[in-house]
């Protein structure tokens, strides 16, 4: 039985129709499932689908392939890519390779060469970037991640790909929630439909529950579609589920619980027929703990809660980060591939990204510009990872570090309100402080509730 | 008449019906099937002094040739020296030896 990590589609560019077909065939009989095309154009438009590598003919009859070639790793620049071509020329190899190919084959091709050439790139691929759609890391118990909450994101990933349960993942912003999203899309039962993101909060979606319910028009004349009817066959995300209304949560619980739903100004009942994944920012916990969440939507998407850990709390992932995010930069700028020195990445090791993999990528892709060698150097990083003096004056750093002293506090007493069932003189016993404290503590944070008069008597 | 030893690569097509459990067969005898269509469709492109067009045809034709191990037609393609006519008579008396070679290869391969 074929192994599991190497299950998946590999897209053949090939404009002559017997090597694509011997291709094909070997690529069937070897687990792969073939995606066929014969020129350029025909690549771009399938490269958009989920694809484990490309295998690529330098001569196609619509352009040059090493054009393709850069167009390929610009939009999937984590998918092992393999030439062939009909001429032995070392120029044309040292320049594929330069532009990001794995490997170069000369036709005739060796099969088996080719295939197990795939199955190492594959499963390295497998280990050393889990975090990318088209990884074979949808199918792998086996994340790669160094990290302990890596590896549980990652598992908490299989189990969602495995459903179509709607889906709740936290996180500080810039952990990836919208990323993360997508790949469960790409890698779920959804990911032939298309997937829409919603960002509630944003000015420029206007009503929210128009956005996302649609509206029936006056007198049930131009109804417009809602997301949710958008994204029918595929997954809508609802970005900053924290920002969404009262109400609105809990019409989106009802849609939920009942599979159903109804636009504003119509009676008609329309069915749920795409995937909601939600994202927060927020302790929805906490905050339905405090009755600041719908208690019914937190309870609707609780059983398939994916909480993305920080990048401080899984900072030995952080090589794996620098890695895509170089190849990334590189392939994007077309630059020769870059490395990081020993020193750079300690200095990135011992900074605690309050910005999570947001700040990694801005930060990985300066250091990249400001890099005249081949080598990213410490002094090629953003001076405040690597200048104590100005990550002590700088402004930022400080507020950064308040807000996370502020946000500890807060997430320490919302905790504690919940434990102890929002019993104050309980909640000030069990954080040491006095009670006066917790109602300040309380006051501050925008949780106090009429019952503090009453305590405090 | 024996087979010219530099027509078809043998150990090539051995070992890709080996590697496909004989399923490539069908793919290398569909293309001796159209190869002499092919070698004409080459001729045609050639009147009409279209050198994008026929470097491209030459291009095609040598890598089918070269993955269904017809070595000897391979070597005759040289898409970079379409600028030079190329010898239509010779590429055609080795297409059909070439073709000649395979069947009595596919015969053996199949009794």
């Amino acid at each position: 039985m074929m192994d599991k990590q190497l299950q998946g589609r590999i897209l053949i560019v090939e404009d002559d129709v017997s090597t694509r077909r011997i291709l094909s065939l070997f690529c069937s009989q070897q687990g792969f499932q073939p995606l066929e095309c014969s020129c350029s154009a025909d690549a771009l438009r399938l490269i958009e689908e989920p694809v484990l590598a490309v295998i690529l003919d330098l001569g196609l009859p619509d352009g040059d392939g090493v054009e393709l070639l850069r167009k390929v790793l610009e939009e999937k620049p984590w998918v092992p890519c393999f030439i062939l071509t009909a001429r032995d020329s070392a120029r044309v190899a040292v320049e594929c390779i330069k532009a990001g190919a794995r490997d170069y084959f000369t036709k005739p091709v060796d099969l088996a060469a080719l295939f197990s050439a795939i199955c190492d790139a594959v499963k390295r691929l497998n280990s050393a970037a889990p975090n990318t759609v088209d990884s074979p890391l949808a199918s792998s118990k086996d994340s790669g991640w160094l990290s302990k909450a890596g590896r549980e994101s990652h598992v908490s990933f299989l189990n969602a790909t495995a459903s179509d349960q709607p889906v709740l993942m936290t996180g500080e912003a810039g952990t990836g929630k919208v990323r993360f999203a997508g790949m469960i899309h790409e890698a779920g039962v959804n990911a032939q439909g298309p997937l829409r993101i919603l960002r509630i909060g944003d000015p420029g979606i206007g009503c929210v529950e128009a956005a996302l319910f649609g509206s029936a028009g006056g007198g049930g004349e131009n109804p417009v579609r809602g997301e949710l009817q958008r994204s029918a066959g595929g997954t809508l995300v609802i970005h900053g589920l924290e920002h969404l209304s009262q109400p609105l949560q809990s019409k989106l619980a009802e849609v939920l619980n009942s599979g159903q739903f109804q636009q504003p100004g119509s009676k008609m009942t329309f069915p749920v027929s795409c995937r909601i994944i939600c994202t927060a920012s927020a302790d929805l916990a906490a905050e339905a703990a405090v009755g600041r969440f719908s208690k019914k939507l937190w309870f609707s998407l609780k059983p398939m809660h994916i909480p993305l850990p920080s990048l401080r709390r899984r900072i030995e992932d952080l090589p794996v980060f620098c890695e895509q995010f170089i190849t990334s930069f590189c392939v994007a700028a077309k630059r020769p591939r870059l490395s990081i020195s020993a020193p750079a990445m300690e200095v990135l090791l011992q900074y605690d990204w309050p910005g999570n993999l947001d700040e990694l990528r801005h930060c990985i892709e300066a250091a990249c510009r400001n890099t005249e060698g081949s080598i990213i150097g410490t002094a090629d990083c953003p001076s405040y990872l690597w200048d104590p003096a100005k990550r002590g004056e700088g402004s930022s750093a400080l507020v950064v570090g308040s807000a996370r002293i502020e946000e500890m506090e807060r997430a320490s007493l919302v905790a504690a309100l919940a434990l102890c069932a929002g019993n104050r003189r309980l909640v000030a016993k069990r954080l040491g402080v006095s009670l006066r404290t917790v109602y300040n503590m309380l006051k501050r944070h925008h949780l106090a509730g009429k019952r503090q008069a009453r305590d405090l008597e | 008449m024996k087979t010219r030893p530099d027509l078809l690569d043998i150990d090539q097509l051995v070992s890709l019906g080996d590697l496909t459990g004989g399923g490539v067969y069908q793919i290398v005898d569909d293309f001796a099937s159209c190869l002499m269509d092919r070698v004409a469709g080459l001729r045609a492109i050639s009147g009409e002094r279209n050198m994008g067009e026929m470097r491209m045809a030459v291009h095609q034709l040598k890598g089918s040739a070269l993955s269904c191990g017809f070595l000897s037609v391979a070597s005759m393609l040289e898409p970079d020296g379409v600028g030079d006519a190329l010898d239509f008579s010779g590429l055609e008396a080795c297409a059909w030896e070439s073709i000649g070679a395979w069947k009595r290869f596919l015969s053996v391969i199949r009794s």
